[in-house]
């Protein structure tokens, strides 16, 4: 934990990714004034040129996106060394996110090939990964863009040398309290709402439509429920994992969620993912 | 005169990271890149193989700041593609929310961006001391462009509520209600900001006319799509044959491509709006735009055009809240896309920066073939590298050469664009190696 009394050194930094998180920061102006009057913001990319020192210890980093190059590889963990504590800021930071979402299908060389005619442009371009595969990472935002009732939680937690509420149930949940209609269970529409780390309080759902699990998985979710409540109403749960490896990195998918979900050989989940269309 | 390699390190305002180069010897300007180094995220290819229906949901993540005219971007195409229209009520609401998209990204651009410029600040904190009241009521602008994309798409940032065929609920006859108060208020404000906007004097810098490209609206109203393309020099053309026309190429220097126009390099943005389709502005947007902008125009004056979008922005978002409180008949959503063998859709449309194209193909079992997406800084990249040429041929030329001017000048082009968000203060840092 942290001193909560002296004025923290934080610095907001961002690798590969929509700069949506820092935006979403940048826009809630109250708490970014709050925060600047809390803590010494000395680098802020989106916001400001001014940077702290390339070696300038830090209390704690926040850090966007996910990792594409090597050279963003060697920027993470230079920052990693200089800063007490890191926080990983939304999805693609957390979960490696959009960027990753075709690691491990698409050899890298076949996408440079594809976009650029030529393979050999840009050579340090590589799969896409989150920080923590990488780096330690002290605390997760998640979310595409993060919302920012929880960003604030985990900033005041921190500042207050406390250990932040850790969210562990799905949008499930926030769509009952929500007292949302179950889109699987009265539409029989695909969602990944059982298997997505709650926060956004069902945001999708209450729009009308299912949720295509943006903020990442749950870590422990009632995998048995879930399959079942699919099963029941007709729906292919390989859709729903197809989903989910959009925005996590396929590999968490592939060691962590598929052996989970019960009889993984019936959904046609049992092969390994590589060749399979994503 | 000996070679000089003039670097600009890097450019914080382009969504992501780049920089520029300029190389100079005895015989004039060797070269001018604009380097992009963002990350390559090859959306193009990871699109491929997707189900189509899950096509704005991806695409939207490609910039933060543009995310509701990517979503809108993508959900047309695919409305294209199916052949589909939806009812007047969506397309209002549709037109709502890129013009929430309009005033949020305008106004932060012109008061957070450009404007401490030209006042000789070094960013908007340094600004507010001196201008506090331009700068909250630029922020309350902004914030307002804000509140329009949440309450019609659902969030800020990633719409949610914009779906093929329609929108996924009504925002409420309440909340719409507060959102015409709050955007009447928003114009008011900006309204009390033109005197100030005009005091705002652009250098001379031996800047060439610009070559500007935009969307020409069908009808007799200044708008956000049309199905031509009006280009200066050229006869209007059909959207469709966009592909013909401009060439878009990789450089090596770039992870983005750079495209021309008719082997040209050209402008989209506000000015090329407000210069081929003004004469069509209305109520106070029209008077702006004969007080703001001369005959002869630099693309500097993309500053003054967008205060003039801003306030044309405001005006119709006024009219929209009001109409679209009670009423018009919304298109259903469709749950299911069904295309029937291979389609292709095309979509252009006008977002803060330019114009913005979506292209898709379709197979029968919905899955994308091929995507294609333009963006309107990738298209202006060519431009810039023009303007930097210039800029730095006019520098060259000055008996008294002095670092600071052509660092503060190449600093104003750069942000005249608005390339992407970025910072309040300094956008690049510029080194001369001699
Ligand atoms: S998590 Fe989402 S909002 Fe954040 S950078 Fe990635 S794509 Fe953008
Ligand atoms: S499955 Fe989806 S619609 Fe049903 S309760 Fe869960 S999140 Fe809500
Ligand atoms: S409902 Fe799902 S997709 Fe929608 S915002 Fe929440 S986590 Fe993201």
């Amino acid at each position: 934990m942290m001193p909560a009394s002296e004025r923290l050194k934080v610095g907001i930094f961002s690798f590969t990714g929509c700069a949506g998180d820092q935006l979403a920061i940048l826009n809630d102006t109250d708490v970014l004034l709050a925060l600047a009057g809390r803590v010494d913001i000395c680098s802020f990319i989106m916001a400001s040129s001014q940077t702290c020192g390339e070696d300038e210890p830090l209390d704690l980093a926040i850090v966007e996106g996910s990792i594409c190059s090597e050279k963003e590889v060697e920027a993470l963990k230079k920052l990693r060394a200089r800063s007490k504590k890191l926080m990983a800021l939304g999805t693609c930071a957390v979960w490696g996110g959009l960027p990753a979402m075709n690691a491990r299908t698409i050899p890298i060389h076949e996408l440079k090939q594809e976009v650029y005619g030529d393979s050999t442009v840009f050579p340090d371009a590589r799969e896409a990964e989150p920080l923590s595969h990488f780096v330690e990472v002290d605390y997760a935002v998640t979310g595409c863009p993060i919302e920012m009732d929880e960003f604030t939680h985990v900033m005041a937690a921190i500042l207050n040398g406390v250990q932040p509420f850790r969210q562990d149930a799905s949008v499930c949940s926030e769509c009952r309290i929500a007292e949302n209609q179950c889109l699987v269970q009265a539409k029989q529409q695909v969602c990944c709402g059982p298997i997505t780390l709650a926060g956004c309080k069902a945001r999708c759902i209450h729009f009308g439509q299912p949720c295509y699990g943006c903020r990442g998985p749950v870590e422990d979710p009632a995998y048995g429920a879930t399959t079942q409540l699919f099963s029941e109403h007709g729906l292919d749960k390989g859709a729903v994992i197809e989903q989910i490896r959009r925005f996590t990195a396929p590999a968490w998918v592939e060691n962590r969620l598929i052996p989970h979900f019960q009889d993984p050989q019936h959904m046609g989940l049992g092969q390994k993912p590589e060749g399979e269309r994503s | 005169m000996n070679r000089e390699t003039i670097t600009i390190d890097h450019l914080y305002r382009v969504e992501g990271h780049g920089g520029i180069t300029v190389a100079v010897d005895e015989t004039g300007i060797q070269s001018c890149q604009m380097e992009i180094f963002e990350g390559a995220r090859f959306y193009e290819v990871l699109l491929k193989g997707k189900l189509a229906k899950d096509a704005p949901g991806i695409v939207c993540r490609v910039c933060s700041i543009c995310s509701a005219g990517h979503t809108l971007g993508s959900v047309m195409a695919l409305e294209n593609a199916l052949g589909i229209s939806v009812s007047q009520g969506v397309a209002q609401f549709r037109a709502l929310l890129n013009l929430g998209q309009f005033i949020e990204s305008h106004a932060l651009h012109l008061f957070a961006l450009a404007a401490p410029d030209y006042l000789g600040d070094a960013s908007i904190l340094d600004m507010a001391a001196r201008f506090p009241e331009q700068v909250h009521k630029g922020l309350e602008i902004k914030r307002v462009g804000n509140l329009i994309q949440e309450v019609v798409g659902g969030r800020a940032i990633h719409p949610v509520n914009i779906v093929v065929g329609g929108l996924g609920r009504r925002p409420a006859k309440q909340a719409m209600q507060a959102l015409h108060a709050s955007v009447q208020n928003a114009l008011d404000l900006a309204l009390s900001l033109q005197g100030f906007i005009a005091s705002l004097e652009n250098p001379s810098m031996g800047l060439q006319p610009p070559i500007l490209v935009a969307l020409r609206p069908d009808g007799d109203h200044y708008a956000l799509q049309g199905s031509h393309l009006a280009a200066t020099g050229h006869a209007d053309i059909p959207v469709e044959q966009f592909y013909a026309r401009v060439n878009e190429k990789v450089v090596r220097h770039s992870t983005a491509k750079q495209s021309t126009y008719a082997k040209q390099p050209f402008m989209v943005g506000a000015l090329a709006r407000v210069v081929h389709n003004g004469e069509r502005l209305k109520g106070e947007a029209a008077k702006l735009r004969d007080a703001l902008l001369p005959v002869d125009v630099s693309t500097l004056h993309n500053n003054a055009a967008q205060f003039i979008e801003l306030i044309w922005a405001l005006e119709e978002a006024v009219v929209l809240t009001e109409q679209l409180q009670d009423g018009p008949e919304l298109t259903a959503p469709m749950t299911a896309l069904g295309f029937e063998g291979e389609q292709t859709g095309l979509s252009a449309l006008e977002v803060p920066r330019g114009t913005l194209y979506h292209l898709y193909g379709v197979d029968g079992d919905g899955v994308l073939t091929q995507a294609d997406i333009i963006t309107p800084t990738a298209q202006n990249l060519a431009h810039v590298e023009r303007d930097f040429a210039h800029g730095v041929g006019h520098w060259l030329a000055q008996a008294q050469r002095q670092q600071e001017t052509l660092r503060l000048h190449l600093e104003m082009i750069a942000r005249a664009y608005d390339p992407c968000i970025s910072c309040s203060t300094h956008l690049v840092d510029l080194t001369v190696h001699t």
